[in-house]
């Protein structure tokens, strides 16, 4: 039994696409393997020409011809039901493996891992490479999103076998509705952060526009449907405006109370060109506009904040309001725990006064997340007073980032990602407006009161993660967040020591980011000398073939 | 009228005139009507939403020039690799050229 199946179906491809796609098989340093290729009742000659080719060349090629076109699922699991490999690795026909694909899989699938993915790049029409997709880690959540696993993909064969192969009818996007299934049931996702498949990118081909392949999509819809359903997710799924990007709606299975902790000296300031007190229109936004009403407010004011602002605030919340006075220098931290142990609800939406509500469902679509399992915090997409992006997620890449800063506010992200177009597990949010669970604050101790000014949340967040919970960034909820556009607002002494000290490794590894992308950045551009342009084929120039070939002459 | 109940009078009299005074201060900051106020309060909202409008229309340019200067950094990045491999090649075609001259003469 060999190690690999690499399966690939084949119609109609083009002759020297198909030679090469076969050709990278046979090429890889890891030989342990065979490529099965199905031919799918093909009808341009040359494809019967090229298999037997590479059957009589090389015995590790298997070929079945089909007696008619049945459709790539019909193909793929006729291609898994000959296939003898421990492990199987899909491969399209037109695409290419780099050389060590195989040998990477193999050194991350152990014992414990069931399934794999690589990163990817696009083959240009013109034979360029570009485009190359940087995945993060595994990452459950934004896989109901969009398929950013694709290829190149390989996973146990059993395990294959055991969630029933490619389905019927969702063609287009069985690979999306097969890495959901096997997701669901295999033990541990690995990710190779290499570029270990070449996806061509043909006039046809979906990785080219939506446009031409809809019904893709609408599989996808279906397939991610299906998929909530089996993990008891009562959802409904819609595409969205972004191709291969999908929205979960999440039905609250409850309505749990939420308290909304927000801690405020009651200042003011100018917005769109008028004078607001900050913490009153905070409150009232979410009052007058939330669709989520089971809320109490916990109003942290520090002893100068002024009278007529508390009377305000009574006017508008009445018995839904507790104010905590606060009378010590500012810390943050302090005034968020402090208004936490006078919490009542089961969950936390911690909240900066200098923020207005922007999508009525946004608290909401906070709580929903908090409802499934293994998810302990959820944060919501922040704009600035002109629209662009202050929050997209936190971005832990050496420094620490705002994924995609001063980004349109309605921008997807960078290509081919689009990052801010989905739901993801991120490696933190910031605490201006993200829902946390009561108990799992309490258990990892809230906020480090070390820290009065910066990278409390960023602390906060580490702690989640490192007890064990995923914490979500939803593009679904939004708030206006009228910070300074300064990433940091002065740091104290000593904060980025604490931080950096405490966290250094993660920190320096963010397992949702890459590291193939360009430290002290946060949107998605690649390292230097890691160009989606490259490589360019070396080939020998005028004066290397001149001399090649005179050196090849007889006698010289 | 004693003494004690004089003071009270005065007390208030100075009370209701510092309310009257506080309602003159606030009639001068309504207007002379409240319907007036109500008026400017629209104005103020109307040009709140003007300013926020003109801001998101300044956000989204904003935003595309920091997305165009990604852009750009991609394609400098290009630009430099295609530079390195190009240098790489005339390096080793250079290295090919002397080997094949020291072969052919030495």
């Amino acid at each position: 039994m060999s190690r690999f199946s690499v399966i690939t179906t084949v119609y109609d491809p083009e002759r020297d696409h198909l030679e090469a796609c076969i050709a990278s098989v046979a090429a890889q340093t890891f030989t342990d393997l065979e490529h099965v290729l199905v031919d799918d009742a093909s009808t341009q000659p040359h494809v019967r020409e090229v298999l037997a080719a590479a059957a009589a060349a090389d015995p590790r090629v298997r070929v079945v011809h089909r007696d008619e076109n049945g459709g790539i699922v019909a193909a793929s699991n006729d291609a898994l039901a000959v296939a003898t490999g421990e492990l199987v690795a899909l491969l399209d026909h037109d695409d290419v493996l780099d050389p060590n694909a195989l040998a990477q899989m193999h050194a991350v699938v152990g014992d414990e891992v069931d399934v794999a993915y690589s990163d990817h790049d696009l083959i240009r029409p013109d034979g360029r490479h570009a485009t190359p997709s940087y995945k993060p880690d595994f990452s459950p959540e934004r896989l109901r999103a969009q398929n950013y696993i694709t290829h190149l993909l390989v996973a146990r064969r059993s395990l294959v076998e055991q969630v029933g192969g490619f389905r019927p009818g969702y063609d287009g996007a069985q690979d999306h509705d097969l890495v959901l299934r096997l997701a669901e049931v295999a033990r541990a996702v690995a990710h190779v952060p290499a570029v270990l498949y070449h996806w061509r990118q043909s006039p046809r081909s979906v990785t080219t526009s939506s446009d031409n392949k809809p019904w893709a999509f609408e599989a996808g819809v279906r397939a991610v449907a299906d998929h909530c359903t089996r993990v008891g997710l009562d959802a409904t799924v819609e595409l969205t405006d972004h191709e291969g990007c999908y929205r979960v709606h999440r039905r609250l299975t409850t309505t749990p109370l939420v308290s909304v902790v927000v801690p405020t000296r009651g200042s003011a300031g100018r917005v769109w060109g008028a004078t607001r007190v900050f913490v009153v229109e905070a409150v009232r936004s979410i009052i007058e506009r939330s669709t989520y009403q089971h809320l109490e407010f916990v109003v942290v004011y520090d002893t100068a904040t002024p009278e007529p602002v508390l009377h305000a605030l009574r006017r508008l919340a009445g018995d839904r309001l507790r104010l905590v006075e606060y009378d010590r220098p500012f810390n943050f931290s302090e005034k968020m725990n402090l208004g936490a142990v006078h919490a009542t609800g089961d969950l936390l939406l911690m909240l900066n006064d200098d923020t207005e509500l922007l999508d009525p469902a946004s608290i909401e679509v906070l709580v929903a997340h908090l409802q499934t399992p293994g998810v302990a915090m959820a944060g919501a997409k922040l704009l600035f007073a002109d629209g662009t992006l202050q929050h997209g997620g936190h971005v832990y890449h050496h420094q620490l980032r705002h994924a995609c800063l001063s980004w349109r506010g309605d921008s997807p992200g960078p290509w081919p990602l689009r990052p801010l177009a989905v739901e993801r597990e991120c490696s933190g949010v910031t605490a201006a407006a993200a829902v946390i669970d009561r108990r799992v604050f309490d258990q990892v101790g809230g906020f480090p009161e070390e820290l009065p000014l910066n990278y409390n949340d960023v602390d906060l967040c580490l702690k989640v993660r490192d007890a064990g919970h995923r914490i979500i960034w939803t593009p679904w909820a939004s708030w206006y967040h009228f910070e300074s556009r300064t990433r940091i607002a002065g740091e104290r002494p000593g904060e980025w020591e604490f931080i950096n000290q405490r966290w250094h490794r993660q920190i320096h590894h963010d397992p949702y980011y890459n590291v193939n992308l360009a430290p002290d950045r946060s949107d998605w551009l690649e390292r230097p000398w890691r160009s989606g342009a490259a490589p360019v084929e070396t080939r020998p120039n005028l004066v290397g073939r001149l001399l090649t070939r005179a050196r090849t002459k007889p006698g010289v | 009228m004693s003494e004690g109940q004089a003071d009270e009078v005065d007390a208030l009299q100075r009370r209701v005139d510092e309310l009257s005074a506080e309602v003159d201060r606030l009639r001068d900051l309504v207007g002379p009507s409240e319907q007036s106020y109500l008026d400017l309060r629209r104005d103020l909202l109307a040009a709140s939403d003007a300013v926020r409008g003109a801001q998101a229309a300044e956000g989204v340019q904003r935003g595309r020039v920091i997305e165009l200067e990604v852009e750009l950094a991609r394609a400098r990045q290009d630009q430099d690799h295609f530079q390195r491999v190009v240098v790489q090649q005339v390096q080793a075609g250079r290295r090919r050229v002397g080997r094949a001259l020291r072969a052919r003469f030495f």
